[in-house]
């Protein structure tokens, strides 16, 4: 991890900051800084699809959802943590190689569609699921599953251990050879069909990737927030992760990190006006048709010189 | 049996309604290559102009009119403004640009007519023996005519043949003079304002609420990839298809597992239409 | 009088055509030749506003055609044949001639003349314009500019593709269109054809047109078509 960040102080700054700051924090901050690295890692997985694979998944949350709510399932009916877990990593994989299989079927504009339907019909169906998901009420993982009973700061450390970790891995595999084939199916499928790569199973293997990252997320949140609800699986979530990968910049997996924790805090300081969401929804439509590789890509530092090397 | 004509007459009314919203979708994808993640937010508009409308003017009738030709400009416009600086982009681009579209819409219309669910009585009351509630046959009637109308237009107007050239082969039109933006502003209009209308002629029935959208887009979508994106008669079918079988399955299970069924089956066609007849010829 | 001056155009960042200066007067029939991928279309395409134009001036008459889109100029007299992808194929071949007039607003009954020319046409009427042969798309794609009544047409090589009587039926029609007083501009690559009706020929070489001459013979022939 420290080669990666060598050369990067940017990058260095922002690990650090993750790191060790929210510890000299207030207890509130500690608890959505927590909740942030979650999302962040959400963010991170859809980035693997969209910015680097050209993977449209507009439907991710269910990856996220799905084996939260498998943990869950388990852990109020069982009293094993490894089975719990376990259930989580068997939702993660049939539901990589289902929406997988389906969406990589239809290419192009038909995998933005069928993503977003799975993630509405998996929404359907934790509402209307009611024995087993609690339906419109959601599922309370118990105490004895969860971080409840650690320390804010253990709590914050371990997730943040977690994520970060996570991070590297996924940018060790973005920047080796792997990351660029994925590229090259992403600029143009075809000719990577033509050089002999087997398109289908690479973008085959970095859905279950995503997928397991995103699963992760889940569980994490599954094990701090302890409240699911079939929010997390539906298009609203979906489309929103969407919007902070956009936001935050593709194809970096920092920035979606940067736009998860943007429009989260945005929303979190706007609360009290009232119209605070069409600002949100206005910035994001002014990213997309001014910025529309994200707000980091702005290369805003670069700007500033340039400017003042004008002027 | 009673209730299985029923559930069929309302499967029409279902599946027009899908129609007149797909129609839309896949004429604005098929022609100006744009995927409108707002449609959903367009048919919205439709049901709460009617109701805004309807308060002031009293005449239910009048106002679909209205609420129809105001989301025709507003909704069209939309499309209209972006369409030049997103020329040439993909339609991930115009996806999440409609996305943030629909997003502000939805929280436009919270903040302008409140949460709650807006209901206006039903214009027509009584029942057809057999058939079910005499306003949903007249607004399956009034649906097959408004596109019968659209078919007619394309086919045989002025404009309708140079949209279809658009279509069907943009340089070999442009060509010989036809225009490109009035094409494009045509096609915008009749999109958005066909989703109004769809959204107007079900306010009676569904009342109008914030996410009434966002439900009617995924069908939407569904049923215009499944039935082709950019071929009208496709999206034709598909529609008759899902509305009737969601209809019917309602006789069998909760209506949101029906939905889920639906889209399923079709989820399943769109994989082995695309494999399976490939390998049939 | 189709003038072009000093146009450089190209796609996007990729430049085709360098400096390319002609002219073609009423009445005249102009050959533009050269080898595959120097930049003939390209020419064509960018006076009708198809392809990108950096720098140049392009006019017919006192008109320049720089500052119309595609269908204005269309509007204007220059009529574009192009080489593939000509006409509209979900269309039938009566649509297809009706979409100039109603884009130009002229009266549809302009389609009895094109007709009279090419009774094929009228024969297939209904028929499916992306079903036609080869040769019978080209008399549609030519009839559909003729509705225009231009004053120059643009015309990318017609003959590709068609058998000998085809080709005849082509070459006596670009005469009759040039009796009429059109100036034509024509790329081809039957250079039987290109002698025979040409008045004059440029020649074309990597993105530059070289020169222009009255006659092609044996050895200009080698040098710029390595025939």
């Amino acid at each position: 991890m420290v080669r990666l960040l060598r050369g990067r102080p940017y990058l260095m700054a922002f690990a650090l900051i993750v790191l060790c700051v929210p510890l000299i924090l207030p207890t509130y901050y500690k608890y959505l800084a927590t909740e942030l690295i979650i999302w962040g890692l959400l963010a991170i997985s859809l980035d693997l699809l969209i910015g680097y694979t050209g993977l449209p998944s507009f439907g991710h949350a269910v990856f996220f959802g799905v084996p939260a709510y498998a943990f869950a399932i388990v852990a109020t009916r069982s009293s094993s943590l490894a089975l719990a877990i376990l259930a989580a990593m068997v939702a993660v994989i049939v539901i990589t190689t289902l929406v997988g299989y389906f969406a990589t079927k239809t290419g192009g504009v038909g995998y933005i569609i069928v993503t977003l339907l799975c993630s509405f019909a998996f929404f359907i169906i934790a509402l209307a699921w009611t024995p087993m998901t609690g339906g419109e009420n959601g599922l309370y993982v118990p105490e004895k599953f969860s971080f409840a009973g650690l320390p804010s700061d253990a709590r914050y450390a371990a997730v943040a251990l977690i994520g970060v970790s996570i991070w590297a891995l996924a940018a060790k595999l973005v920047g080796s050879s792997y990351g660029l084939v994925l590229l090259g199916i992403k600029a143009n499928e075809r000719r990577m069909q033509a050089m002999g790569y087997n398109t289908e199973r690479f973008k085959f293997q970095i859905t279950v990737v995503s997928g397991a990252i995103a699963g992760i997320a889940g569980v994490l949140y599954a094990l701090v927030v302890r409240t699911l609800s079939a929010d997390l699986v539906g298009p609203e979530l979906s489309t929103e992760i969407v919007i902070w990968v956009l936001l935050g910049g593709v194809q970096t997996l920092i920035g979606p990190v940067v736009g998860a924790a943007l429009f989260i805090s945005l929303k979190q300081i706007l609360n009290t006006l009232t119209a605070y969401p069409i600002f949100l929804g206005l910035l994001f439509v002014a990213v997309v048709a001014w910025a529309p590789k994200g707000l980091i890509k702005l290369r805003i530092p670069r700007r500033i010189a340039l400017w003042r090397a004008r002027s | 049996m009673d209730q299985v004509t029923v559930q069929l007459a309302n499967g029409l009314v279902v599946g027009s309604t899908i129609a007149l919203t797909a129609l839309g979708l896949t004429l604005v994808f098929g022609i100006m290559h744009i995927v409108n993640l707002s449609h959903g937010e367009f048919y919205m508009m439709g049901a709460y102009f009617a109701w805004a409308a309807h308060a002031v003017l009293k005449n239910f009738w009048l106002s679909v009119v209205v609420a129809t030709v105001v989301t025709a400009i507003i909704g069209g416009a939309l499309l209209l403004a972006f369409a030049q600086k997103l020329a040439g982009a993909g339609p991930l681009r115009w996806a999440l640009l409609t996305l943030g579209f629909g997003y502000v819409l939805r929280e436009l219309v919270q903040l302008v007519f409140g949460n709650d669910f807006k209901l206006v009585a039903l214009p027509i009351e009584g029942t057809v023996p057999y058939v079910g509630g005499a306003y949903r046959v007249t607004v399956m009637a009034l649906s097959v005519g408004l596109i019968i109308s659209l078919a007619v237009f394309l086919a045989k107007s002025r404009y309708g043949v140079q949209i279809r050239a658009i279509a069907s082969n943009p340089e070999a039109a442009v060509v010989v003079g036809v225009s490109r933006r009035t094409v494009y502003i045509c096609v915008a209009l009749i999109s958005a304002g066909l989703a109004g209308a769809a959204g107007a002629f079900m306010l009676p029935i569904t009342s109008a609420y914030p996410s009434m959208g966002l439900e009617i887009l995924i069908m939407a979508f569904v049923v215009v990839v499944v039935g082709g994106m950019g071929n009208i008669q496709g999206a034709l079918l598909a529609s008759l298809v899902a509305g009737e079988l969601q209809a019917l399955l309602i006789l069998l299970v909760k209506p949101s597992i029906a939905t889920v069924i639906v889209l399923t089956v079709f989820m399943v066609v769109l994989v082995v239409r695309r494999e399976g007849i490939r390998k049939l010829w | 009088m189709l003038r072009l001056r000093g146009v450089n155009a190209g796609y996007g960042a990729v430049q085709v055509v360098w400096e390319a200066d002609l002219h073609v007067a009423p009445g005249e029939i102009v050959g533009l030749v050269g080898r595959n991928g120097v930049g003939k279309s390209t020419t064509l395409k960018s006076i009708v506003g198809l392809a990108d134009v950096w720098t140049g001036e392009i006019t017919v008459g006192e008109r320049s055609l720089r500052k119309t889109d595609t269908a204005g100029i269309a509007g204007l007299g220059v009529g574009y044949v192009a080489q593939e992808r000509e006409i509209c194929p979900d269309l039938t071949v009566e649509e297809n001639l009706k979409v100039p007039l109603y884009a130009t607003r002229r009266p549809l009954e302009r389609i009895r003349e094109i007709y009279d020319q090419f009774p094929l046409l009228r024969e297939r009427e209904r028929q499916r314009a992306g079903s036609l042969s080869g040769g019978e798309r080209k008399l549609l794609a030519f009839g559909r500019i003729m509705l225009l009544q231009p004053s120059v047409y643009l015309i990318d090589e017609p003959t590709e593709g068609l058998m000998p009587s085809a080709v005849a039926e082509i070459g006596a029609l670009i005469q009759r269109l040039r009796d009429r007083g059109a100036a034509i501009l024509l790329v081809e690559q039957n250079l039987n054809l290109v002698r025979e009706l040409s008045d004059r020929i440029y020649l074309m070489s990597t993105g530059r047109i070289e020169k222009c001459v009255d006659e092609l013979d044996a050895a200009i022939a080698g040098q710029y078509l390595g025939v």
